[in-house]
């Protein structure tokens, strides 16, 4: 059978003869922190349009987002520049359509967006429609549509996983023969191996080891044998790896990864990261066992577990009291590179502002406080991701530590928390190519 | 592929000698290489986009040199075309960066960094559909959305079959049926398709769904480009919108009833050679024109017409075919439909935008290959291509 055949499709005689919209998106292909620019012509002067971003996830669901816009007198929409009326969100957004993007009315609750495959991208499906559509877009058919890729690997990066010395995790490392400086990739509690940031630095120029320290399928990494040691291995692997610096490598963590690089950086000795950056965490949680122990102590404070009115769990109470006993803190006192600190004050998950005030005061006190960088974001919850990943305020969560399955609330609001996530980013890589590139010549960066 | 890429080198000792290389390994297996002189500023930073190159495969002040300037490594085969042949993968060049000014021996040296940049003809969501329907031969690109979209045919000259500026074009928003006429197994005529089979693939192309039928254009370069305009100028049920013509050796050549190669091994008067043995087949076209009857008469055109010329084209009589096009539709009241733009030192093989520039390559004919003298200096050829692609893409939107 023809292809023309296939695809016949049922055309007015009044949709073939007028000039059709025509939608472009840029950049075609970028990585997933690039500015995108989208660009609507052809349309009709003054005439109200929607335009629908469309993505289907790994995890085979829908998440969508739409604004709601009004051609100007020669029949554009410039995304950028343009004042969006409403829809998943509202303002001059350029990059709304990316950051605003929810599960499609209908989908399963609590959802997280996250990349698991970095070699393939997101397809991101951008169309227009006539009128002002609210929401429900089963009928609405489209005038004109465009797709862009959302990487977060750059050409060249090579991958390369790594098991040996009982260290678990995968490598990433930019194109060319080095050295490149080195970071240690550290996520939270809900474990597993988490590869899509450690593949977004690499793509910005960082040789960087994403971590596995906590596994409910390998048991070779099992949270009550591994303790401070095992980190510490890790950060020894990439200071000796041929392409990398040695003398130029730092600990990137968010969550309890933040408490994780807070410990070995206080430790002093021989392993001492070049720089930190440290999100949504808090020194509140000394490492003297293995990790196991940790998690086990956690819940031993007194600290508060509450829930909101959907019985989302708030955690950020829970070791809250131990601020006040300095038995209970990492000696952030101790700590001798430069950190970069960053939280947002409506996170309900771990206690990070209070935290951030308290190291804040320790450095202080002795005399180490010109290391620190504070970043405190208003309305802005503890998932604070690379832009443009969309703000969940709250997921189904399963700890690796016990399988516990519950729901989390994360906090903060769509708009501020992607301000958020973008405005830290910009200053993560200034921090990073600042300590880790510009401070040491030998190192060339294309 | 059309998209310009800005390149910086930072973290270097100030006032440093350095050597940009970049390597592409075409699907043919073969090398290509170019490299360029550079050093860093006061803050140690090479910026390619507006920094000067002093020495290397090109000189001054330009952005995209590492690509147009690229050459066929030396030890290597020699002489060929760069073609992708499979659209839905990318060409992949990779930027090495090198101490000093090295000028060869760069397998020898060690690079200071690397990068790796991936060029696409496809951008994503085009659909690329093979076409075997009565008899037509070719591949339709088509923009992602439900269109109807403007549509074009492509068709380049006696190489044959090439998909790359469809893939683009569609890229940009126009569906694009790139034809095989030529050199093609699945052709009934292997030696060239008669105007019959030129109006089955025009109404091919209306009959698609998405495309819209009454915007429609052509767009060829050299032989086919002849073609076209003869299509435009005496068949009637032809009515494109508008017409693109690069190089076309149009004012000389009836392309009539198919079978071109050994017509004009027939017509042709034998093509003199250059100094380096290369075929210069400018000439002999020319001196075929001084017979009318044989001579195309373009009169009959409607629509307006964009002519590409590169002066220095020692394939086709390129410019003077355009002069006599244009006397002609000037003698029948219609020069205002036509556009020349004529370029200084380009040649015949006007790619769009960044192609390596190649001023003679290998070409097979029945019987023979011939190293073909295409014409065309370096920088003044890669300036023709980037802005002949866009004056093309202007003249598209305006027309389609």
């Amino acid at each position: 059978m023809s292809f023309f055949g296939e695809c016949k499709r049922i055309y007015s005689e009044e949709m073939k003869t007028r000039i059709s919209p025509k939608i472009t998106a840029q950049p075609t292909r970028g990585l997933v922190d690039e500015k995108i620019y989208i660009r609507v012509s052809n349309l009709i002067p003054n005439e109200k349009i929607t335009l629908r971003c469309l993505l289907l996830s790994e995890d085979n669901d829908f998440w969508h987002a739409y604004g709601l816009y009004i051609s100007d007198d020669k029949g554009v929409v410039n995304v950028a520049e343009d004042v969006c009326l409403g829809g998943s969100y509202t303002g001059t957004e350029p990059n709304g359509l990316i950051w605003s993007l929810k599960p499609v009315p209908g989908s399963r609750p609590a959802l997280r967006l996250r990349k698991h495959n970095v070699f393939t991208p997101f397809l991101l499906n951008i169309s227009v429609h006539k009128g002002h559509i609210n929401g429900d877009f089963k009928d609405a058919s489209s005038l004109a549509l465009t797709v862009i890729e959302r990487w977060y690997i750059s050409p060249g990066v090579s991958r390369v996983e790594i098991s040996e010395n009982y260290i678990h995790g995968t490598l990433f490392l930019p194109p060319g023969p080095g050295p490149f400086p080195g970071i240690l990739d550290l996520w939270g509690g809900g474990g597993g191996l988490v590869e899509y940031r450690a593949a977004l630095l690499a793509s910005h120029g960082y040789a960087s080891l994403a971590l596995e320290y906590m596994s409910t399928q390998n048991t070779s990494i099992n949270v009550n044998n591994i303790g401070i040691e095992y980190f510490e291995a890790a950060i020894h692997f990439l200071k000796s790896h041929p392409r990398v610096s040695s003398e130029q490598v730092g600990i990137f963590g968010l969550s309890f990864g933040t408490s994780v690089a807070l410990n070995i950086a206080a430790k002093g000795n021989r392993i001492s990261p070049r720089c930190l950056v440290c999100i949504s965490g808090s020194h509140a949680v000394k490492i003297n066992g293995t990790i196991g122990d940790v998690f086990t102590n956690l819940k031993e404070e007194g600290g508060k577990i509450m829930v909101d009115e959907n019985n989302h769990f708030i955690w950020k109470e829970l070791i809250l009291p131990r601020l006040a006993d300095p038995s209970k803190k990492v000696k952030v006192g101790n700590i001798k590179c430069p950190l970069l600190l960053i939280a947002g004050n409506d996170d309900q998950n771990w206690p990070t502002v209070d935290s951030a005030r308290d190291m804040e005061n320790m450095m202080k006190a002795a005399g180490n406080e010109h290391l620190l960088t504070t970043l405190i974001y208003p309305k802005t919850g503890h998932l604070i991701e690379p832009p443009y990943s969309p703000h969940t305020r709250f997921s189904n969560f399963i700890s690796a530590f016990n399988q516990e399955k519950v729901v989390v609330l994360w906090g903060g609001q769509p708009k501020e928390h992607s301000f958020a996530q973008e405005d830290s980013w910009e200053k993560i890589l200034h921090f990073l190519y600042h300590h880790l590139y510009s401070s040491s010549i030998g190192l060339s960066k294309l | 592929m059309d998209e310009p890429f800005q390149l910086e080198v930072a973290c270097l000792p100030p006032h440093c000698p350095v050597t940009l290389r970049s390597t592409l390994c075409s699907e043919g297996n073969d090398l290509w290489e170019s490299f360029s002189h550079y050093v860093s500023d006061e803050r140690g930073r090479v910026n390619v986009s507006k920094d000067d190159s002093l020495g290397g495969s090109y000189i001054g002040c330009e952005p995209m040199g590492l690509l147009w300037s690229l050459r066929l490594a030396v030890g290597g085969r020699q002489n060929i075309r760069l073609r992708k042949k499979n659209m839905q993968t990318p060409l992949v060049v990779d930027i090495s960066l090198f101490d000093g000014h090295t000028i060869d021996n760069f397998n020898t040296q060690t690079a200071l960094a690397m990068t790796t940049m991936e060029r696409w003809y496809m951008a994503p969501g085009v659909r690329r559909i093979e076409v075997r329907e009565n008899g037509v031969v070719g591949t339709l690109f088509i923009p992602p959305g439900p269109g109807p979209f403007p549509a074009l045919l492509d068709v380049w000259g006696l190489a044959g079959f090439m998909e790359h500026r469809a893939a683009l074009l569609a890229s940009r928003g126009y569906a694009c049926l790139a034809l095989a006429y030529i050199n093609h197994p699945e052709l009934q005529l292997g030696s060239g398709m008669g105007i019959s089979y030129f109006q089955e693939s025009w109404k091919l192309l209306q009959s698609v769904p998405q495309v819209s039928a009454d915007r429609l254009g052509l767009l060829g370069s050299c032989f086919g480009a002849a073609i076209f305009i003869l299509m435009a100028s005496e068949l009637p049920d032809i009515s494109p919108q508008c017409l693109v013509a690069i190089n076309s050796p149009s004012g000389f050549f009836k392309p009539g009833e198919g079978k071109y190669l050994e017509k004009m091994k027939r017509l042709l008067p034998e093509p003199k050679l250059d100094a380096n043995g290369h075929l210069m087949t400018k000439d002999a076209i020319l001196a075929v024109g001084i017979d009318l009857e044989r001579s195309l008469q373009a009169g009959g055109i409607q629509c307006p017409v964009l002519l590409i010329v590169g002066e220095d084209d020692q394939c086709v009589p390129s410019l003077e075919s355009a002069q006599k096009l244009e006397a002609q539709m000037r003698a029948v009241g219609k020069g205002h439909l036509v556009t020349k733009l004529s370029y200084p030192e380009a040649g015949h093989l006007i790619e769009p935008p960044y192609h390596p520039v190649m001023r003679s390559s290998s070409f097979i004919l029945p019987g023979q290959t011939v190293t073909l003298l295409w014409g065309g200096v370096g920088k003044p050829h890669a300036a023709a291509q980037e802005d002949s692609w866009r004056r093309i893409l202007e003249f598209l939107d305006k027309h389609l």
